[in-house]
């Protein structure tokens, strides 16, 4: 579950039930007013979150489905996303898991690399919070703490892009989102969820190609 | 620590000397019917003694898994205190018990090797298990058997083998000490890790040829479950009585 004070993007997202097909857009809308009237997400942005959400279901390649498939990795290779001359654009995100895994460890000692994590969760997860309370309180423990801290904070880093739909996560724990649309506008839309405060601060790689193969 | 999941929880030396510690690889594996730990010089050896189960913290080239943070906690405590254990620094101070029985140390592994030879057992010590004994090259140690014949014990004696530098490990017995009569027959050229016990300055440790694996436990799941039921002498409940009663009585009016 996410923090109290998550984002509004990252709070929609862990209210999908990990796992399921790209939900129906107007479906999403729907459930974001109610969370959104009930009082539990914040309201804040909460508009802009709920449509970056909708607009990421509308042009997502469903890529969890094709894996579970066997489609994309029929022999554990790279995935490879075919598109059609209808989706003319292309949109894809990655999380590199062994960059996730070195910038958390970064952001429990610098302050300065904290800051994507911090956009993405609101605070620390309880788990991570609880081992820096302890590494600060008994030093003998410190560094392998903050070890297991860092490798709490990118799984969960991890674990939430998993959630945006379509996305598929590789058994290294590698992350990749793409849609596709027959406009560049249609697809912009699709990833405005990356400029939100959520998971797209600790987006390793976005790229958007063109028809001509050319990416932007 | 049932229906926990299966993990090692793997300590560098660095990070284990800094944990009060000793320099050395600290293990504590943590399975569903419950945990142990060892010590070892070597990284192969504790991976070794990882078996395959994933690891916390990540290590390169092995699996890995995320637990939660008291479990965690709780297994770098054992950790620490099996170290305190084996460097005979008593981790806290043990509870009044029973007369005749002691408190539980937990067993460790690694940094202990028995050799089977033609002639008798020969031992190697490990840095880390060697400096928590006391013991060192020239020192003297004797091999002793319990009055049940299961376990073996190394201890300090004037009459014993001396202890010399070796390649292998830090300190090894300079020739084999002889086979109890229990272990008379052990198929030499064996190299065993057996569990053990630091005691003071002292080894407690068991062989398979002195402790046969689950023997008692292999025959006990030969019983039937209703084995015993059948030998058990016949309940009597009140409602059985009562029944019993009114047959007697139907017997002896028809009889009538």
């Amino acid at each position: 579950m996410a923090p109290a004070q998550a984002p509004t993007f990252t709070a929609l997202l862990e209210m999908l039930p990990p796992g399921v097909p790209v939900p129906d857009p107007e479906s999403v809308l729907v459930a974001a007013e109610v969370a959104i009237s009930e009082g539990l997400v914040d309201p804040a942005g909460a508009e802009d979150a709920a449509r970056a959400l909708a607009e990421a279901c509308r042009s997502a390649v469903p890529l969890r489905e094709a894996r579970a498939g066997g489609a994309l990795h029929p022999a554990g290779g790279p995935a490879l996303i075919e598109m059609t001359g209808a989706q003319a654009y292309m949109g894809m995100v990655t999380f590199s898991s062994a960059s996730m895994r070195e910038r958390a460890s970064l952001a429990l000692t610098s302050a300065d690399h904290a800051g994507p994590f911090a956009k993405c969760f609101g605070g620390m997860p309880d788990e991570v919070r609880r081992r820096i309370e302890c590494a600060e309180e008994r030093p003998a423990l410190r560094e392998v703490l903050l070890r297991t801290a860092g490798e709490h904070l990118a799984a969960a880093a991890l674990a939430l892009a998993s959630r945006l739909p379509g996305a598929s996560a590789s058994p290294e724990g590698d992350v990749t989102w793409a849609c596709a649309g027959p406009t560049i506008d249609e697809v912009r839309a699709a990833m405005a969820w990356l400029s939100l405060p959520g998971p797209g601060a600790l987006a390793s790689l976005a790229v958007v190609s063109s028809p001509s193969g050319g990416a932007q | 620590m049932s229906g926990t999941p299966e993990f090692a929880l793997v300590l560098d030396p660095a990070t284990f000397l800094g944990m009060g510690g000793t320099e050395t690889w600290g293990v504590c594996r943590v399975m569903e019917d419950g945990a142990d730990t060892g010590f070892f010089e070597d990284r192969n050896d504790a991976l070794d003694f990882v078996a395959g189960l994933p690891v916390v913290p990540r290590l390169p080239g092995v699996r890995t898994v995320s637990v939660p943070y008291d479990l965690e906690v709780e297994v770098i405590s054992l950790l620490v205190d099996a170290a305190a254990s084996l460097r005979g620094v008593p981790a806290e101070v043990p509870p009044a018990g029973l007369e005749g029985f002691r408190p539980v140390v937990p067993a460790s592994f690694g940094g202990f090797v028995v050799l089977t030879g033609d002639h008798g057992l020969e031992f190697s010590f490990g840095a880390a298990l060697a400096r928590g004994l006391g013991w060192a090259a020239g020192s003297r140690i004797a091999l002793q058997i319990d009055g049940h014949g299961k376990r073996l014990a190394l201890v300090p004696s004037e009459q014993g083998v001396t202890l010399v530098r070796s390649a292998e490990g830090p300190l090894e017995t300079e020739h084999a000490l002889p086979y109890p009569l229990e272990m008379i027959g052990t198929v030499p050229g064996k190299r065993l890790l057996p569990p053990y016990e630091v005691h003071g300055d002292g080894i407690v440790f068991r062989t398979p040829e002195t402790a046969p694996e689950a023997v008692p436990s292999a025959l006990a799941r030969q019983v039937p479950p209703d084995a015993t039921e059948e030998r058990a002498p016949p309940s009597l409940d009140a409602g059985s009585v009562v029944l019993g009663f009114l047959l007697a009585s139907a017997v002896l009016l028809l009889g009538v």
